[in-house]
C-alpha cells in the first residue's frame, strides 16, 4: 500500500537511479541467497503470489479509493527474499499499466520490498510472544506499514531536494552550475503530507484488518501456507 | 487495471505498429521518457502526445477506451501537483509529464504481448524473474477469472455493497484468503507439470507475428522525433 504512484519526469534522475541501483542490488542478494535448485522449484509460487499481489491491487474496497497491497502477506508467505522478487515482478507489471511510472520501479521495488522483509521480520518475532496468529499478522501488517509509509514519504521530500545539497551540504554552491542534478519540482511536504496521512491512516487500518481476516481464513483450510502446523486445522 | 482486455489487443489487432518488432517500440518508449525527463516545455509534450495519438490511430485501436488508463497517472500526478510550490515548473507540466509517458506505456503494451516484452528482458534480468513474469502473466488470468466469478457470485446474493465498508472487508478477506488457496495449489501443479517437462530455467517464448524491419523504423522515428524536439525547444 506503500507504493509510490508518482509518473515519470517528477523524480529527478539521481534518486532514481539511485532506486533501481538499490533495487539491483537487493535482487542479487536475494537470488544469491535462494539456491538454484530452490528457485527453479518455486518460480511458480513465486510468479502465482506476485499475481495475487495484482489482483489485491486490482479490487477497489467501495467508497474509499484505496486497493489492498499484500507485500506483509507475500513477506510471510514467500519469505524476504523471494517476497521483494515478487514485489518488484508487480511493480513492473504495475508500472506497464501506467500505475506509477516506469523509472519509479526502483524506488517502488525499495519500498514495498522493505515492506516486505519488515513484515516477515516482524511477523516472526510477535509470533514467538504469542501462540495467537490473527493478531501477530495484524500488529505486523500495521507497524510495518506506518514504517514504509513514513519511508515513502522520505523518499518523496528527499528526491526533491537538490541532491548536491544533500550529499556535500555548503560544499555543494561550488559544483551546483556544474552539475546538472537540480530538483525539478519544489514541494511543499507539509502539503503532501497533508493530503497523503488521512487517506494512509485509513488505508493501515483497512489493510491490517483485512490481512489479519485473510490469514484468518488461511488457516482455517491450508495453515501449512502461513507457516502454521497442521494442528491449526483442528481449532 | 485491465490487462485482459490490454493483452487482446495487443494479440488480436494487426497494425503497423503490431507488426513493429518489439525492440523498436522499447526504445521507442525510452526516448519518449528520456523527452520526459529532460524538459519542462509544454509545447515539448503537446507535440509528443499528438506523435503518441496519431500512433494510437494508424493502430487499429479503440483509443477512446485506451486512454482512460492514462488517468491513473493524471491522478497521481494531481497530487503531486498540487503540492508543488513553483521551482521553475508547473502543475500542467508535471501533469504532462505523467500523461506522456502513460501514453507512450499504453502504446507499447497495446501493440506487443506482455510475453514478448518480457523476452526482452531476458537479457538484463535473471532467469527466475523472468520466468516468474511469465507465470505471473499467464496465471493472473486464471486467478482473476476466479475473483471475477466469486465476486458476481456475492453481488448476486447481495453481498457487496459499496457502502459497507467492514462487511466488504471481510467477505474480501475470505475471497482473497480463497484466492490464496486457490493460487497455492495452482503452484504446486505448475511446478510439478514443469518439473515432469524438464524445466531447468528458462521458459522459452515464441513470437507470435513476423515482425518487419520496415515498420520498426515508424516507433524509433517517432521516439528519435519526440527526443529531439526535447533537446532543441
Amino acid at each position: 500500500m506503500s507504493h509510490i504512484h508518482l509518473p515519470d519526469g517528477v523524480i529527478p534522475v539521481f534518486w532514481w537511479v539511485v532506486g533501481y541501483v538499490l533495487t539491483a542490488a537487493m535482487l542479487g542478494l536475494a537470488i544469491s541467497r535462494t539456491n538454484s535448485t530452490e528457485a527453479r522449484r518455486k518460480v511458480p509460487l513465486l510468479g502465482i503470489i506476485a499475481a495475487v499481489m495484482l489482483i489485491g491491487q486490482s479490487i477497489p474496497l467501495g467508497f474509499i479509493p484505496f486497493h489492498l497491497g499484500l507485500a506483509v502477506l507475500a513477506g510471510i508467505i514467500l519469505g524476504p527474499w523471494l517476497g521483494f522478487m515478487a514485489a518488484f515482478i508487480s511493480n513492473m507489471f504495475l508500472a506497464l499499466i501506467g500505475h506509477g511510472g516506469i523509472t519509479v520501479v526502483g524506488l517502488n521495488t525499495v519500498v514495498v520490498g522493505s515492506e516486505v522483509i519488515i513484515g516477515y521480520l516482524l511477523y516472526n518475532i510477535f509470533r514467538r510472544a504469542t501462540v495467537e496468529h490473527i493478531l501477530p499478522v495484524i500488529l505486523a501488517t500495521a507497524l510495518t506499514l506506518i514504517i514504509t509509509i513514513a519511508f515513502m514519504i522520505g523518499v518523496v521530500a528527499i528526491a526533491q531536494v537538490n541532491p548536491a545539497l544533500v550529499l556535500m551540504g555548503e560544499d555543494a554552491g561550488a559544483i551546483k552550475d556544474s552539475v546538472v542534478v537540480d530538483s525539478p519540482v519544489a514541494l511543499s511536504l507539509r502539503r503532501f503530507v497533508t493530503i497523503i496521512v488521512p487517506v494512509a491512516a485509513i488505508g493501515i487500518a483497512i489493510e491490517a484488518f483485512a490481512t489479519g481476516l485473510i490469514v484468518r481464513f488461511i488457516l482455517g483450510v491450508r495453515p501449512e501456507i502461513v507457516g502454521a502446523p497442521a494442528r491449526e486445522r483442528e481449532r | 487495471m485491465d490487462i485482459a482486455f490490454i493483452d487482446n489487443l495487443a494479440y488480436n489487432r494487426d497494425s503497423v505498429m503490431h507488426r513493429a518488432s518489439a525492440v523498436s517500440k522499447v526504445l521507442m518508449v525510452a526516448l519518449v521518457i528520456a523527452a520526459v525527463v529532460i524538459s519542462t516545455e509544454v509545447v515539448v509534450f503537446i507535440m509528443a502526445l499528438a506523435f503518441l495519438l496519431m500512433a494510437f490511430l494508424i493502430s487499429n485501436l479503440p483509443v477512446l477506451r485506451i486512454l482512460p488508463f492514462a488517468g491513473y497517472a493524471l491522478v497521481f500526478s494531481l497530487v503531486f501537483a498540487v503540492s508543488s510550490t513553483g521551482g521553475g515548473i508547473t502543475p500542467l507540466v508535471i501533469m504532462l509529464k505523467a500523461v506522456t509517458a502513460a501514453v507512450a506505456m499504453l502504446l507499447l503494451i497495446t501493440t506487443t504481448p506482455y510475453p514478448q516484452i518480457f523476452a526482452l528482458g531476458r537479457k538484463i534480468f535473471p532467469t527466475i524473474l523472468i520466468d516468474a513474469m511469465l507465470v505471473t502473466y499467464r496465471s493472473f488470468f486464471i486467478l482473476m477469472e476466479q475473483v471475477e466469478r466469486v465476486i458476481i457470485a456475492l453481488r448476486m446474493r447481495g453481498a457487496y455493497s459499496p457502502l459497507r465498508v467492514a462487511g466488504n472487508l471481510n467477505i474480501m478477506g475470505k475471497v482473497i484468503g480463497h484466492g490464496f488457496i486457490h493460487a497455492w495449489e495452482l503452484s504446486e501443479n505448475m511446478q510439478n507439470a514443469m518439473l515432469i517437462r524438464g524445466y531447468r530455467g528458462g521458459m522459452p517464448v515464441s513470437a507470435t507475428r513476423k515482425y518487419s524491419i520496415k515498420y520498426s523504423l515508424l516507433p524509433v522515428l517517432l521516439g528519435a522525433s519526440v527526443l529531439v524536439v526535447a533537446v532543441f525547444a
